[in-house]
C-alpha cells in the first residue's frame, strides 16, 4: 500500500457536511439574539420633536387670542349695558331712591354727611383764616 | 472587504452599525463556521459556538482598539470560545478536554452531518492524537489553508514557531495513518 504523503498527495477534505441552507437562516437567528438598536423605530422623546414646540406656541397664541377675545368682549358688553341702564333710568330722583332707604340708613348718610362738614369747618379755621 | 479603517468607523457609528454588523456576519459565517466545526466537529455544537462568537464580537465592538486586524481579533475571538466549550463540556461531563474530543470523535461515524470517508475519518482521528496547539496549528493551515502570518497574528505566535508546530503535526499524523 502507498505511503500517505500529505504535501504530496491529493488533499483530505475534513469530511463535515453543512446541513442545506444553514446559512441562508443563521444570520436571521443570529440577529434576533443581538440587542440591535432599531434605528428605525427610535425612540424619540414628546419634547425632542420639533412638531411638539410647533403645536405648543401655535396653542399658546390660540388660546391668548381666545381669551383676550373673550374679557374684551365681556367688558364692552358690561359698558354697554351699564350706560342702556343710565340711560333708560336718568328720570331717577334722589325721592325715588330714598324711597328705598330706611330711617337709619338716611340717619347715618346725614351723619357721615355732617362729619364731612365738620371736617371742612375745622380746615378752613385752621389753614385759611 | 473595503477599507478596514472605514469599516470599523461603520460598525462603531450608531447610524451605520446595524448594517455593517449584517456585512460582517456575511463575510465572515462560512470561514468562521469552518474554522470552529474544525474544532468541536459537531454541526449543532458550532452553530452554537459560532453564534456565542457574533455576540461576543458585537458586545465587545466598542473595545476593539485597531491594534490587530479585525479578521485576527475576530477569528482569536472564535478561537477562545470554542475552547471555552470544550472545556466547559468537559467539566460538565467530569472528563478531560482530551477524553471529550476522543469521544466527539468516537461519535464522528454515526453523526448524520458527517459524510466523511474512510481516509478522511481516518485523519481525523489522527489529529485527535496530537497535543491541543498542534492540532488547532494543523487544522488552520492544512483544512483552512491559512497563511502564517494570519495564524501568527490571530494565535500570537511566532511564525518560525508555527512552521515547526506543523512540521511535528504533519510527521505524526503521516505515521499514524501509515501505521494504522
Amino acid at each position: 500500500m502507498k505511503k500517505i504523503d500529505l504535501h504530496n498527495d491529493p488533499k483530505i477534505d475534513s469530511g463535515f457536511k453543512i446541513p442545506d441552507n444553514y446559512f441562508d437562516s443563521f444570520e436571521e437567528r443570529l440577529m434576533q439574539k443581538l440587542p440591535f438598536e432599531e434605528n428605525d423605530t427610535k425612540v424619540i422623546r414628546l419634547w425632542q420633536r420639533q412638531s411638539f414646540w410647533i403645536s405648543s406656541v401655535a396653542a399658546v397664541f390660540v388660546l391668548s387670542f381666545g381669551i383676550w377675545t373673550y374679557f374684551a368682549k365681556s367688558n364692552v358688553e358690561n359698558t354697554i349695558s351699564s350706560s342702556d341702564y343710565l340711560a333708560y333710568e336718568n328720570d331717577l330722583t334722589a325721592e325715588d331712591i330714598a324711597e328705598h332707604l330706611t330711617d337709619e340708613d338716611i340717619a347715618s348718610i346725614e351723619n357721615e354727611m355732617q362729619l364731612y362738614d365738620n371736617e371742612t369747618e375745622n380746615y378752613i379755621n385752621e389753614y385759611l383764616n | 472587504m473595503q477599507d478596514e479603517k472605514a469599516f470599523i468607523t461603520e460598525l462603531l457609528h450608531p447610524k451605520t452599525q446595524n448594517e455593517a454588523f449584517r456585512k460582517l456576519v456575511h463575510e465572515y459565517q462560512r470561514p468562521l463556521y469552518s474554522h470552529i466545526r474544525n474544532m468541536v466537529l459537531s454541526h449543532d455544537d458550532a452553530d452554537d459556538v459560532l453564534q456565542n462568537t457574533f455576540i461576543k464580537v458585537y458586545q465587545n465592538l466598542k473595545s476593539f482598539k485597531g491594534e490587530s486586524k479585525l479578521y485576527s481579533w475576530i477569528y482569536r475571538i472564535a478561537t477562545n470560545e470554542a475552547i471555552t466549550f470544550i472545556n466547559t463540556r468537559a467539566k460538565k461531563s467530569g472528563i478531560s478536554s482530551g477524553e471529550l474530543k476522543d469521544n466527539l470523535i468516537n461519535k464522528l461515524e454515526a453523526d448524520i452531518d458527517y459524510d466523511g470517508n474512510e481516509i478522511q475519518l481516518k485523519l481525523q482521528k489522527a489529529v485527535a492524537t496530537l497535543p491541543e496547539k498542534q492540532q488547532l496549528v494543523f487544522k488552520m493551515k492544512y483544512f483552512e489553508e491559512m497563511k502564517y502570518e494570519e495564524m501568527s497574528e490571530i494565535l500570537k505566535t511566532s511564525v518560525g514557531a508555527l512552521k515547526a508546530s506543523y512540521f511535528h503535526a504533519v510527521k505524526k499524523i503521516e505515521e499514524f495513518l501509515n501505521s494504522n
